[in-house]
């Protein structure tokens, strides 16, 4: 972001730049940048919260009174729950083997349980909201839990979206199935913080018990790019004990 | 994913994201800005967000993809597992403030918003961008646009 900022201002744009990791903007100084110490995916601050996102919004302009750079500000206020926020992060533990792990067709069949009611929150939730962010993988949503359960398997199933890789299909299929789940539970109010979604979707969902379930299969997967995704952790945002 | 503070409890997620190496610069580029009441704002995000019909960002990627002031039904493909994406799909404005924008427009603090924004995939190596980056700075100042906030994820 800060290096973007630097090529955009050297082309003759006045940037503002908000950032969440200090420490690289006082290393790679953009011309102007707004510190924000809130959880990573919300720069602006909390979801249905227009005046906070508006203080932020004025705090980033202002900015542009400044006479010189480089210039950082810290943004002066906390939510003030985050320094006992998780987010929504997993503090379901890893599986360690393969004891653990929940027979394929056994998951299915609760997760097909569970969908009625998650899909009339989500019909309801993309209907209230006029959009919906669940989609990346191009995989129906009926279709989404079947492919992915696939991967429990020895071997990855075909892949059903000819314009994407499989180890792409499969990562923004994880996403459109949490997605799918939490903006049906986050509408309306029932719950709304991240951290009550995400202790509601790892803990109590069977959805979220197949996305941990998968981490652990694809450790072992002949896939090497789907053992790779599951090595960086970018497949379960997993929180320590 | 957790506010950075609580990953300090998390040390090697922590100096991942610390330590990632960073194109550092020379220069110090500066635009002097012009009275918020005259200027033409667009945003860049790093969200990876863009519309439902936009090619996927893979993790090579490098390009932007274009999104339209009115646009809301916007999809995200990012491979990072460590942001939070509950806030998005409940208020677009966490990531795009479209409609904060328009609200200081609508005030008379802010000139105007530009038709078009762009979004990257955050945590490519900025360097490797630079060729968009210059690109996307001609498009904006082609539709007027002379300031530009830029989003993080």
């Amino acid at each position: 972001m800060s290096g973007l900022a630097h090529y955009l201002e050297e082309d003759g744009l006045t940037t503002v730049t908000l950032a969440f990791v200090r420490p690289h903007v006082e290393a790679m100084r953009p011309p102007r940048a707004l510190w924000v110490p809130f959880e990573l995916g919300k720069p602006f601050g909390e979801p249905m919260d227009a005046p906070f996102q508006m203080r932020v919004l004025r705090a980033a302009l202002d900015l542009l009174k400044e006479p010189g750079g480089p210039v950082l500000v810290d943004y002066p206020g906390l939510v003030s729950d985050y320094d006992r926020d998780l987010g929504w992060s997993c503090r379901s533990p890893k599986l360690q083997s393969d004891a653990e792990r929940t027979d394929a067709a056994v998951l299915l069949a609760r997760i097909r349980a569970e969908d009625p009611a998650i899909r009339s929150l989500y019909t309801s939730a993309a209907a209230g909201r006029g959009r919906s962010s669940v989609g990346a993988s191009g995989v129906a949503l009926d279709d989404l839990a079947p492919f992915l359960t696939g991967f429990l398997g020895k071997d990855p199933p075909a892949n059903p979206v000819r314009s994407l890789s499989l180890p792409q299909t499969f990562r923004f299929a994880l996403d459109d199935l949490m997605a799918y789940y939490t903006e049906a539970k986050s509408f309306e109010g029932e719950l709304t913080t991240s951290t009550e979604l995400g202790r509601w979707f790892w803990d109590e969902t069977a959805a979220g018990r197949l996305l941990i379930e998968l981490e652990h299969a694809c450790r072992s997967s002949s896939n090497r790019t789907l053992r790779w995704m599951s090595e960086i952790g970018i497949l379960v945002p997993f929180y320590p004990e | 994913m957790v506010h950075l503070n609580r990953m300090k409890s998390w040390p090697w997620a922590y100096d991942d994201v610390i330590n990632l190496p960073l194109t550092l610069y020379e220069t110090e580029p500066w635009t002097p800005a012009r009275p918020l009441a005259d200027s033409r704002i667009a945003l860049v995000s790093t969200a990876a967000v863009h519309r439902r019909d936009d090619k996927r960002f893979s993790l090579s990627a490098r390009d932007f993809r274009r999104i339209g002031t009115n646009d809301r039904d916007l999809i995200q493909s990012h491979h990072s597992g460590d942001h939070d994406r509950t806030g998005f799909q409940q208020d677009l404005n966490l990531i795009l403030p479209f409609d904060r924008l328009g609200e200081l427009v609508e005030a008379g603090e802010l000139g105007s918003i530009g038709p078009t924004h762009y979004s990257f995939l955050g945590g490519s190596p900025p360097h490797e961008m630079e060729r968009a980056a210059r690109n996307a700075a001609q498009e904006m100042k082609a539709e007027g646009v002379d300031t530009v906030l830029l989003c993080p994820v």
